[in-house]
């Protein structure tokens, strides 16, 4: 649906000026347009390949934090329940150093505590919860951490294990 | 043309059928003859990248008409700023000599806002209806009768009136 314009001056005005517009133009040659098209398109498509790369390494990325930092979201919490004890005052090693001053209050026994006492710690709870039930202490937070190292053992002992590896190893068996 | 898209003989048979016509409406739409060369080669660039699109367009060379004005309306946001910091540092850049031929049209046309100029060549020289142009365009039917009759009553006023003439020639 076109509409012509004969007998308006202005359209054939503008008309002459076109075509000396097309007369005085200079086209580049076919062949170098589409070699730069296609040079646009390959960089297009380059960019966009890079963007998928980085989009998908970001994603990734941030799976594997995730995962590494619920690992490490979990052991802390573990290890904060034998850590009541604030007098060994280095949180660092925490397994051994809380357990130390909790069976510190058990120091009727010194012999048995004194040979190992970061690995010992974890074998002896249920001795040790004995032992603090026997001595009279109502003290609910003493009663957690024995039954928390008695449900959840793996976590514990893995923090046990790379603090100190050569005792638990020993005591392991015992 | 192909059905997915074109292939390189395909596309050099439509540039070769089409760049000058384009060209010369670019031009009394831009008033530049240069400008016009230069936006209408880069929409066949961007058209050879985009083959597959330019495939389901209706008018192939409606949507290259189109690119090339979008890129000659960023052209001009950015001269604009490069003026502004000419006009700051003290001096203008030279500006080649007009066609003497054309230079009283292209002066009138050049007193024309943008979309006037753009509606007006659409009209006259691509021979579209209005609602043709309000479809290209985006513009609605209103608007182009317009752009239309002010266009239309600008140029004939400019190009009737000796005095304009002179002024508009100077």
């Amino acid at each position: 649906m076109t509409e012509h314009h004969h007998d308006d001056p202005l359209a054939d005005a503008l008309r002459e000026l076109a075509a000396a517009g097309e007369r005085g133009s200079a086209p580049a040659p076919a062949p170098l347009v589409t070699a730069r098209g296609e040079r646009v398109r390959r960089r297009r498509f380059a960019v966009l390949a890079a963007s998928a790369v980085l989009l998908c390494g970001g994603m990734g990325g941030a799976v594997a934090a995730g995962i590494g930092g619920s690992e490490e979201q979990v052991s802390p919490a573990d290890t904060r329940d034998p850590a009541p004890a604030p007098s060994s005052g280095d949180p660092a090693p925490d397994p051994t150093d809380s357990i130390a001053p909790s069976s510190s209050p058990s120091t009727t026994e010194p012999p048995e505590s004194s040979g190992p006492p970061g690995s010992s710690d974890f074998p002896t709870a249920p001795d040790s919860s004995g032992a603090t039930s026997g001595s009279g202490d109502p003290d609910p937070t003493t009663a957690p951490p024995t039954t928390g190292t008695q449900g959840a053992t793996s976590p514990p002992y893995r923090g046990a294990v790379t603090s100190s590896p050569p005792p638990t190893s020993t005591d392991g068996p015992d | 043309m192909g059905s997915t898209s074109l292939t390189a003989e395909e596309f050099e048979e439509f540039y070769a059928h089409a760049v000058r016509r384009l060209t010369g409406q670019l031009y009394v739409m831009l008033g530049d003859l240069q400008e016009a060369q230069d936006v209408v080669q880069e929409a066949f660039v961007k058209a050879w990248s985009r083959r597959g699109r330019l495939v389901k367009e209706a008018s192939p060379e409606a949507w290259i008409r189109t690119v090339a004005w979008r890129l000659a309306v960023r052209r001009w946001h950015g001269r604009r700023r490069s003026e502004l910091a000419w006009q700051r540092h003290g001096g203008a850049p030279p500006e080649g000599a007009p066609d003497p031929g054309s230079v009283v049209l292209v002066e009138a046309l050049k007193g024309l806002s943008p979309q006037q100029r753009r509606t007006v060549a659409l009209h006259y020289i691509c021979d579209l209806s209005v609602e043709q142009i309000a479809v290209e365009t985006g513009l609605s039917t209103g608007t182009v009768k317009t752009h239309l009759s002010r266009g239309r009553a600008a140029l004939a006023d400019r190009l009737q009136d000796p005095r304009t003439q002179e002024a508009h020639g100077d």
